[in-house]
């Protein structure tokens, strides 16, 4: 792996300065659930700054790209290219930056659409990217201090903006937000927190 | 000149990091008008070694937690991750060839260090590379450090810039004996530096 000054910088480079900005948000809010949470703190802070390394990647490129890191592309994805940035980011943070860490990786490859059977450090940057200081968006409030009261809460409400806010645009909703969905909602029910 | 994007370096064991160094960085971030400043927790320095220093990576992460809620602050792992003695002339070596010529560097550190520079590695190298900012206390006002500058800006023609920081009272050996003691810490330092202390039972002897 890359030292974390060299991935900063080799970071700046391939973003444009509000993604950059952005990502080092994300990071120190990955660091603070991280620190509330248990997980650990330095994979926190790694797969928040890396996780949207493939962002600022031109569309037309998308595909190529894919292809050739090997992302598995399913329909939606073809038609929503934006979101072959998650899964294409998490080869990336492992060629650009050497990162081997799959817990890191994982979390990067499903920070968009999140996914089954999610770990904390994949809820933590999922939710991070959501509720990051410089996102400003009808609730970002309360979902700021519900991530910080019950993570897993946090979680479904995002999951739950997330699908009506697709809905809303007359979008094509990824299957993973769904799956990510039902498994966290049985999990709640074992849990006996819903 | 204007178009360098002006970064500063803040160097410490930071054992703990707590709000004297915060404070610190802030006002010379604000008065040096700093795009951000990077904390760079040391290794193995060549001085202290009287004392064992705590393990690297709750120093490392401590220092994470401390400035977190600081878009403008950064942590480095730099000198951590390097064995041996770490000298700061090396690191800022790096520090350039990471961030390139675009960017100027400030290098913060308490006015004692300052008095102490001239025997610091290469210090005719290190005073090319980075600009020195010397963080005092209201009322440090030496003689001797009056000196150490004068005699440096001569020799070297190199401007030392003087920063008076009045939380700078607070110190790490303090925090340390106090917990060690079984005193409180609490607003010396970040919450979250208070708790990983607490949890990681660190300081007490």
């Amino acid at each position: 792996m890359l030292s974390y000054d060299e991935i900063n910088d080799r970071l700046r480079s391939m973003l444009t300065p509000q993604r950059y900005s952005h990502s080092l948000r994300v990071e120190k809010m990955a660091v603070l659930l991280a620190e509330k949470y248990g997980v650990d703190i330095e994979k926190a802070r790694i797969a928040g700054l890396v996780h949207d390394c493939a962002k600022n990647i031109p569309e037309n490129k998308l595909i190529d790209m894919a292809a050739k890191y090997g992302v598995e592309l399913d329909e939606v994805s073809m038609a929503e290219k934006a979101l072959i940035h998650g899964p294409l980011g998490a080869r990336l943070a492992r060629d650009f930056f050497g990162i081997e860490d799959e817990e890191i990786l994982h979390a990067i490859e499903l920070h968009t659409t999140g996914g089954k059977s999610m770990s904390k450090l994949d809820r933590i940057i999922y939710l991070s990217d959501f509720i990051e200081e410089g996102r400003d968006y009808e609730g970002v409030e309360y979902l700021r201090e519900l991530a910080f009261k019950d993570l897993n809460a946090a979680l479904l409400k995002s999951f739950e903006n997330t699908i009506n806010y697709v809905i809303s645009l007359k979008s094509l909703l990824h299957p993973n937000t769904i799956y990510a969905r039902n498994s966290l909602i049985m999990e709640m029910r074992k849990d006996g927190g819903i | 000149m204007d178009n360098h994007i002006k970064v500063g370096i803040m160097g410490g064991t930071f054992d703990p990091i707590h709000y004297g160094h915060l404070v610190t960085a802030e006002a010379v971030r604000y008065k040096f008008n700093l795009a951000k400043v990077i904390f760079v927790p040391s290794g193995n320095p060549p001085h202290k070694e009287a004392r064992v220093i705590t393990e690297k990576k709750h120093r490392y992460l401590m220092t994470i937690l401390a400035t977190v809620t600081n878009p403008n602050f950064e942590v480095s792992a730099i000198e951590l991750n390097k064995e041996g003695y770490t000298y700061t002339v090396d690191t800022m070596k790096e520090f350039k060839t990471i961030y390139g010529e675009n960017f100027e560097f400030y290098f913060i550190t308490g006015a004692d260090a300052i008095l102490e520079i001239l025997k610091w590695k290469d210090i005719d190298t290190l005073l090319n590379l980075c600009n020195f900012v010397a963080a005092t206390r209201p009322g440090f006002n030496t003689k001797d450090l009056a000196d150490k500058l004068e005699y440096i800006k001569k020799t070297y023609d190199k401007d030392i810039f003087r920063v008076e920081v009045p939380s700078l009272a607070i110190s790490s050996t303090d925090i340390r004996q106090r917990v060690a003691h079984g005193e409180p810490i609490k607003y010396l330092l970040p919450e979250a530096v208070e708790r990983y202390i607490q949890k990681n039972h660190l300081y007490q002897e």
